[in-house]
């Protein structure tokens, strides 16, 4: 065997750093543009409760809260790489939580919304503590069953949740009408935006996405895998109640049969039609699904001749879903990513790697 | 680890010895629940198989029981969706024949979900080819509700009521019973039909094509060496699992005497998958196994809530009975009673 | 001073024997080599040394603490960080973010300050980021920060992992075949480094690899594994003539030549 090394190679790691970091800036007029663009969209949110109109605000409600479950989802589904198919209990556990403090204890709409995210956060330990310690699609397994375990049981305990019949959950106080509690609703989505932007940008985020990966290297990097998945886990619960509690308000009047298991499901082909891993694209996602009813309602409208309508939902929703699967495994997230690369101040192309060569 | 273990056991002997020295009626908990568990089985049966060969985990397990049951309901109608069906036109012997359509819709369903979908995510996780079969019984559901509507329907069964042992001046005055337990007819046909299944599958399994997906499911790379194609075989546990799925949606519909979008989804899928899980869900005995103990489960449970009178406070107590099995088997043993380590 | 003692380690899987008596001892800033034959156990003593394994028999002491029992993230926090056979790092990730994840046994904020956007957090958010990029210019990789590592070559994944083993911040280094995919003069210069590190960055370093003309230049002593056994242990100079190290690498007829 020849000794390759026989001569002595100097040793350069003492000279000072020969390459520093180059990052990508958008130019002068290219920030410029990117942040009217922003200012556009935000006004468009902003004034979306007026634009809706007054039939159908609910609507617009509604789709915030389901735009929370989402990004509570996309937390388990996007971050550590496991599904939860119970969501619709931990958003039913929210809701009914809400309605309970407020109707049966009679305390205040923020005591019940902050008991609400409590005891999301305390079930989602609860599940966790005996799902997670177990591989692959037996959480799946086991949250799919908690949920009919709630929708048919839970739910319909009477003392607690007023059986099938249903419970009230009045307002606020200061939300009473609906173009207020609609803007309560979407302050309530930016307020879980920001707290996952703190999350992914912290210790914490960066642990959880490492799960998803390989828990091995994760764990090699002194990372307490089973700590991270179960903080995962209570943090998507925690959020899933929240949203419970802010639909619960939305019609005032919550029953059983509004947290069907089946629902559980919606909330996972909403993350995955977004794209899981992309706030942006998992917010999208929501909003598609949850105006999809309306979209074939007007679609019927505008063309009553073709048989395409409302009860056509299911239909349409689980094809938009197949096609993401098999075509566009990144969801709405992947078709945009040049979209959403370019409003967060990034270039719209992405770099070529003749760029970023390899030779130092 | 080893305390949850032994406080899970702890809680389930106590269960278990609370129940003894009480009033229930054993006897008939254990015919109940085999009754009960039969029709459970045929679709855990269903799910076992393509757990086992393909890995997968078929959310769409139970439409492969409803769709073929509406097109069967179809039929019966002549196609005109209006009416309703009189039981009493549908004779034992058309049922049989009904059936036969129902598994052959059923195994058409199963190896073209099988083709069109899963074959194309088989690199993926078996998370998303779950959530793949999501979208499926969602696409299935929306079928059925469209060209169905979302109404109630009446449902034959094969025969109605129950064997007659005595019978005076035309009326029937005795008819089958065990341990006090009513024998309906139609629980018989369930039984035998899930009988017929297993051995029919205990069969195919010492043919060379049976043994060869057993080989594929477990050492798959083994198996494709030896010429065995996992593409064939995956087809093949489909279309297995499609016809398990269409028997179990006639007789299902005819257990509860009705038929509507999403039924079998709604009411014995996550049955059993519980009682794949509890009987091990790499396992086909374990399936059928576990869907006659979770049946007595819910016998035991139902007769629990009339004995100690807790129908009032605790709704649905065989759900919640079939939850807490699965925790404890999730903490106990996670692998089920039949299940090999994974 | 003992840094890693390994004793008497035993471990089967069924049937077959992949540790057997193993014992070893690393003493501080020394850089050791396991050199062995595919299948010899070199990777199953490293499982068993971090946490991924538990031995049936033996003991492991790293700092004069005995690990049996510890998880591999609670051996990690002892200061020992390793790399792996084949590439461990987050996919999705870029270099850095890699090495700020690497990083997270050192962070000194908790969970909640990061969430709720505490002051102290974004403050050492910042001295994270600084650190992450001095280990990449240890290793010549800055210029690859924000790259993701898909499109990266094999080798320099194999760095990258290396670089994010050291943002752990460990005092023993375990690295698993860190050459893989490396041309000769970056294997060259990759020895250099090695060779400075354990006094810059007082460093114990344990290096399994197949090179052997690295691993004979850099190491200080050199155990040789095969069949799950210590073959032989001893200076570079006493393994390169050793006939039993060739007969273990090339079979009997090699021995001869030797």
């Amino acid at each position: 065997m020849t000794d390759v090394l026989a001569e002595p190679i100097p040793i350069v790691i003492h000279q000072a750093p020969v390459h520093r970091r180059e990052r990508w800036r958008p130019s002068r007029a290219g920030r410029f543009v990117r942040m009217a663009v922003l200012a556009v969209l935000a006004g468009f949110v902003v004034a979306s409760p007026h634009l809706i109109g007054a039939i159908r605000i609910n609507v617009l409600s509604t789709a915030a809260t389901s735009v929370i479950v989402a990004l509570s989802l996309n937390i388990l589904i996007g971050y550590t790489g496991q599904v939860s198919l119970g969501h619709s209990a931990f958003v039913g556990m929210g809701a009914f939580t809400a309605g309970f403090v407020i109707s049966t204890l009679g305390m205040p709409w923020e005591a019940a919304l902050v008991a609400a995210v409590g005891v999301g956060a305390a079930q989602a330990l609860a599940i966790g503590l005996v799902a997670l310690r177990v591989r692959g699609l037996y959480l799946a397994l086991v949250t799919l069953v908690y949920a009919v375990f709630a929708e048919r049981v839970l739910f319909n305990i009477e003392a607690i949740t007023g059986g099938g019949g249903g419970i009230e959950a009045t307002r606020p106080g200061w939300a009473t009408g609906d173009v207020t509690y609609a803007y309560l609703c979407i302050l309530g989505v930016a307020a879980v935006w920001i707290f996952d932007w703190r999350l992914t940008s912290s210790k914490a985020g960066r642990a959880i996405e490492a799960l998803r990966d390989s828990e091995r290297v994760a764990a090699s990097w002194g990372i307490n895998v089973t700590a991270f998945k179960l903080l995962a886990f209570v943090l998507s619960g925690a959020i899933a109640g929240l949203g419970g509690a802010l639909f619960a308000s939305v019609e005032q009047l919550i029953a059983p049969l509004d947290f069907a298991f089946l629902g559980s499901v919606t909330f996972v082909m909403m993350a995955i039609f977004g794209g899981v891993g992309s706030r942006p694209g998992v917010v999208l996602g929501a909003l598609v699904f949850s105006f999809l009813a309306y979209g074939l309602e007007r679609l019927a409208e505008a063309f009553p001749d073709q048989p395409i309508n409302a009860s056509a939902t299911p239909l349409v929703a689980a094809l938009l879903v197949l096609g993401v699967l098999l075509y566009f495994p990144g969801g709405l997230a992947q078709l945009l990513r040049p979209v959403f690369r370019w409003l967060s101040f990034g270039p719209w192309k992405s770099l070529p790697s003749q760029l970023v060569g390899e030779e130092a | 680890m080893g305390w949850r273990r032994g406080i899970a056991t702890g809680l389930a002997a106590l269960v278990f010895v609370v129940l003894l020295v009480s009033d229930i009626p054993l006897g008939r908990v254990v015919v109940d629940g085999t009754l009960n568990g039969s029709v459970i089985a045929l679709v855990a049966l269903g799910i076992a198989v393509v757990y086992k060969a393909t890995g997968v985990l078929n959310f769409a397990q139970g439409e492969l029981g409803t769709l073929p049951a509406f097109v069967v309901l179809a039929l019966m109608l002549n196609f005109d969706l209006d009416r309703t069906v009189d039981p009493a036109e549908v004779s034992g012997l058309a049922m049989v024949g009904y059936l036969l359509v129902a598994v052959a819709i059923g195994i058409v369903l199963g190896v073209a979900i099988n083709a069109l979908v899963i074959r194309r995510l088989v690199d993926a996780s078996p998370v998303i080819s779950l959530v793949a079969t999501a979208a499926v019984f969602f696409l299935m559901v929306g079928f059925e509700a469209v060209v169905f509507l979302p109404r109630v329907r009446t449902f034959p069964r094969f025969i109605d009521g129950a064997p007659c042992l005595e019978s005076q001046g035309g009326e029937c005055v005795r008819q089958l019973t065990i341990f006090g337990s009513l024998v309906l007819w139609h629980a018989i046909v369930v039984v035998a039909v899930l009988a017929i299944a297993v051995v029919l599958l205990t069969l195919l399994f010492r043919t060379p094509v049976g043994v060869a997906l057993l080989a594929a499911s477990q050492e798959p790379f083994a198996a494709s060496l030896s010429g065995v194609s996992p593409r064939a075989m995956s087809m093949l546990a489909w279309g297995i699992a499609g016809g398990l799925g269409g028997v179990a949606g006639v007789l299902g519909a005819g257990v509860f005497q009705q038929l509507f979008p999403a039924m079998v989804t709604r009411d014995l899928l996550v049955l059993a998958f519980t009682a794949a899980v509890l009987g091990g869900i790499n396992s086909m005995p374990g399936a059928v196994v576990g869907s006659i103990l979770l049946g007595m489960v819910s016998s035991l449970t139902n007769e629990a809530a009339l004995t100690f009178d807790v129908t009032g406070w605790v709704p649905n107590p065989p759900m919640a009975a079939a939850f807490f099995v699965l925790l404890i088997v999730m903490v106990v043993r996670p692998r089920g009673l039949l299940g090999k380590e994974a | 001073m003992s840094v890693l003692s390994v004793s008497d380690v035993s471990l089967a899987f069924g049937g077959l024997q992949a540790l057997a008596d193993v014992s070893l001892d690393v003493h501080e800033n020394e850089i050791v080599g396991l050199i062995g034959p595919n299948g010899a156990g070199k990777t199953t003593l490293f499982n068993c040394i971090t946490g991924f394994e538990t031995p049936d028999a033996g003991t492991i002491t790293i700092h004069g603490r005995r690990v049996t029992g510890l998880r591999p993230d609670e051996r990690t926090r002892l200061g020992l960080g390793r790399t792996f056979q084949h590439v461990g790092l987050v996919r999705s990730f870029t270099v850095l973010e890699n090495l700020l994840v690497a990083q997270h046994r050192g962070i000194r904020y908790h969970v909640g300050s990061g969430l709720f956007g505490a002051p102290s957090a974004f403050a050492e958010e910042e001295v994270i980021e600084e650190q992450a990029l001095h280990v990449l210019d240890h290793l010549g990789l800055a210029h690859l920060a924000d790259t993701p590592l898909s499109g990266l070559s094999y080798g320099t994944l194999k760095q990258v992992e290396v670089a994010a083993a050291l943002a752990t911040d460990p005092t023993i280094l375990m690295l698993d075949e860190p050459l893989a995919g490396l041309g000769p003069r970056e294997t060259a210069e990759f020895g250099d480094r090695l060779l400075a590190m354990r006094h810059e960055l007082d460093l114990t370093i344990v290096v399994i690899e197949h090179h052997v003309p690295f691993v004979l230049r850099v190491c200080d002593y050199v155990h040789v594994l095969n069949f799950g056994r210590i073959l032989a242990t001893g200076e570079p100079d006493e393994i390169r003539g050793n006939p039993i190290v060739a007969e273990a690498y090339l079979g009997d007829s090699a021995a001869a030549l030797a």
